[in-house]
């Protein structure tokens, strides 16, 4: 579906992106993780047309995404940024009904109502409907903008969809986390492919078919969850030490940093910077 | 700026083409009633005769009263109405453009660059031109200083290809300011007579208008209102924010040039013809907004429509206000637009403190 070749982005005389190359098949859920600064939203940008890297070339379907019109592309990809305000103020069903922008023309005024209501009911935001975007917590507000996302997608075959999610839960407690990866994961279920910038290695562990674990720009490891997200590969892009953690009944782990107790117990070992000081005789 | 009301603002009852219909409705209104103010006062009922009698359904009002409407009234009261619209949709276009509900095309330079090419013309330019060219030279000034000063502005504030608002923002604020220094420079070098066009000028009237300044007026704002529909779609992702409207499909930098070449070009000509007239492309957006909703789609049409209402009318009051002689429009409209505007501003405070 996605296909990406010799990314390079370059800011300031510093490479901020080199990536030889990716690849996300339709229904994939990929996440991509990595430490502040790493490149993550950078590389999501690229992968979804809103930014040109220097080099290196990305395809959507077997077509350079340069050569897609912007309004061609709004109905095939959408793209949930962190949580915004508003210019002016708006009744939240107005605000996923914005959604349906790329379709003037070329959908009905009642597929268009259609999708504004089956994208709200997936978002479970009918209840918020009338209410002022500006009145609602941040949590209900991303729950809004997923519906103006998904209404955007609306009424399209679901394999033919790209959706971005740019860091969409980084200020949402755990209920409104979980209830936006949900939705999009049943979109994957349903054939759409889904690229995520996450920040918390536990959910994208849980949500991801596959992660891409970036530091500085590059690569420093990327498959399954499983094999990918190892206490190695996740010191090597974060520089701290953590300890894999598995849930007894599930069968998921999770990621926790070592203590400082365990870190003493190995001292001297030269991998972990911010131990060594306390690490002495 | 988010949402300050809990509910918002969407009366019951008629639609928003009802609404706009009734809005033009007022307009219409306004219009008759400043046809029938000044001087000389004739009932609507004998404006309306007389402006339906070339048509044929009626039969003419006699011949003094005609005059006066026909050569007098009729191009002053159109020009007042076309730049009320201009300034009231401009007005919206850049607060949409902004994102920012007290944003005016002023933040350009439209005006300062106007004022500085009207003063330049009564100064200096008059002097050197021949006889003929004399009437309209003070509005072909102001008209080239607007244009001047705006692409200026928005040539600094380019970056990489990209306009940047904040940046558009700023250099407005410079360009704002070092056009305000060569007025005042020319100002200090002007004689007495020239200091009383200037500040007739900077007051603002709708007393010069002709037939050939309402033509040339229309032209060039005639741009902006055939455009304004297809604004609309961007205006509104953008309420979104940039990245959003963007992955929407708007070509942002195109909106972005478009808007405000096109305001320029509008209120450039309004300014040049009217004089500087604060606070309708403020205000008028601000009504619209409470009246129904933010929807671009019905606040540009609705704003336009409300300017076109509100300066006719305040050009009537300045008429017959302190008759025979006129008051400026620019001192009308901030005499009544600065009240209007500070209780909307308190109201707006009140309503974020009281969540």
């Amino acid at each position: 579906m996605i296909t990406a070749h010799g990314l390079i982005v370059t800011r300031g005389g510093r490479r901020i992106l080199d990536l030889p190359s990716l690849e996300v098949a339709r229904g994939e859920v990929l996440v991509i993780l990595g430490p502040n600064g790493a490149g993550k939203s950078t590389l999501l940008r690229v992968l979804s047309g809103e930014m040109r890297p220097d080099a290196g070339e990305t395809w959507l379907d077997g077509r350079k995404l340069r050569d897609w019109r912007a309004g061609e592309l709004a109905r095939r990809r959408a793209v949930l940024p962190q949580a915004s305000s508003l210019g002016f103020p708006m009744a939240a069903e107005e605000v996923v009904a914005l959604g349906r922008l790329p379709h003037a023309g070329h959908s009905s005024r009642a597929a268009d109502i259609r999708a504004i209501e089956g994208a709200m009911r997936q978002a479970g935001v009918q209840a918020l409907a009338r209410r002022g975007y500006g009145t609602l917590s941040g949590g209900e507000q991303q729950r809004v903008q997923l519906a103006r996302v998904l209404a955007q997608l609306e009424g399209l075959p679901r394999g033919d969809c790209v959706l971005f999610l740019d860091e969409p839960t980084s200020a949402l407690d755990l209920p409104h986390q979980h209830a936006i990866l949900a939705v999009t994961s049943s979109l994957a279920a349903a054939g759409m492919a889904v690229i995520a910038v996450l920040h918390d290695l536990a959910l994208a562990a849980h949500f991801a078919d596959r992660v891409l674990l970036i530091a500085d720009g590059c690569r420093v490891a990327e498959g399954v969850p499983e094999e990918t997200l190892t206490p190695d590969h996740v010191e090597q892009a974060y520089r701290m030490r953590i300890r894999r953690v598995h849930d007894a009944q599930g069968g998921r782990f999770l990621l926790v940093p070592e203590t400082k107790a365990q870190a003493d117990g190995s001292a001297g070992d030269p991998r972990r910077p911010q131990y060594r000081e306390h690490a002495g005789p | 700026m988010s949402a300050t009301t809990a509910t918002l603002p969407r009366a019951p009852g008629i639609s928003r083409g009802g609404a706009l219909l009734l809005l033009a409705g007022l307009a219409a209104g306004a219009g008759i009633m400043a046809l029938g103010t000044g001087a000389m006062r004739i009932p609507p009922a004998g404006v309306l005769r007389e402006l339906l009698a070339p048509i044929g359904l009626t039969t003419a009002v006699d011949g003094a009263e005609g005059a006066i409407i026909w050569t007098l009234r009729v191009p002053r009261t159109l020009l007042a109405m076309l730049a009320g619209a201009v300034l009231g949709l401009s007005g919206a276009v850049m607060q949409g453009l902004f994102r920012n509900p007290l944003a005016d095309p002023g933040l350009l330079g439209v005006s300062a660059g106007a004022a500085l090419g009207a003063v330049f013309m009564i100064v200096m330019g008059l002097a050197l031109l021949p006889e003929a060219m004399r009437p309209h030279a003070t509005a072909a000034g102001a008209f080239a200083g607007a244009l001047v000063v705006t692409l200026l502005v928005l040539r600094v504030a380019q970056h990489e290809g990209r306009v940047l608002i904040a940046s558009m923002l700023l250099a407005g604020i410079v360009f704002n300011a070092l056009a305000g220094a060569g007025t005042s420079a020319l100002i200090f070098a002007a004689n007495d007579l020239q200091l009383r066009d200037i500040l007739f000028w900077t007051m603002g009237s709708c007393a010069a208008a002709t037939p050939a300044i309402l033509v040339a007026t229309l032209a060039a704002a005639l741009p902006l209102l055939i455009a304004a529909p297809f604004l609309t779609r961007g205006l509104n992702a953008l309420i979104l924010g940039e990245r959003e409207a963007s992955t929407l499909g708007i070509p942002i930098e195109r909106l972005k040039w478009g808007a405000v070449l096109l305001v320029t070009l509008a209120v450039g000509a309004v300014v040049a013809a009217v004089g500087m007239i604060g606070f309708v492309g403020i205000v008028a957006p601000h009504l619209a907004r409470l009246l129904r909703g933010a929807d671009h789609r019905w606040v540009l049409p609705a704003s336009a429509l409300i300017g076109a209402a509100l300066l006719p009318l305040a050009d009537a009051a300045a008429r017959v206000l302190v008759a025979p002689a006129e008051l400026p429009i620019g001192l009308l409209t901030a005499l009544l637009g600065g009240p209007f505007f500070l209780i909307l501003l308190l109201r707006q405070r009140f309503a974020v403190d009281g969540r």
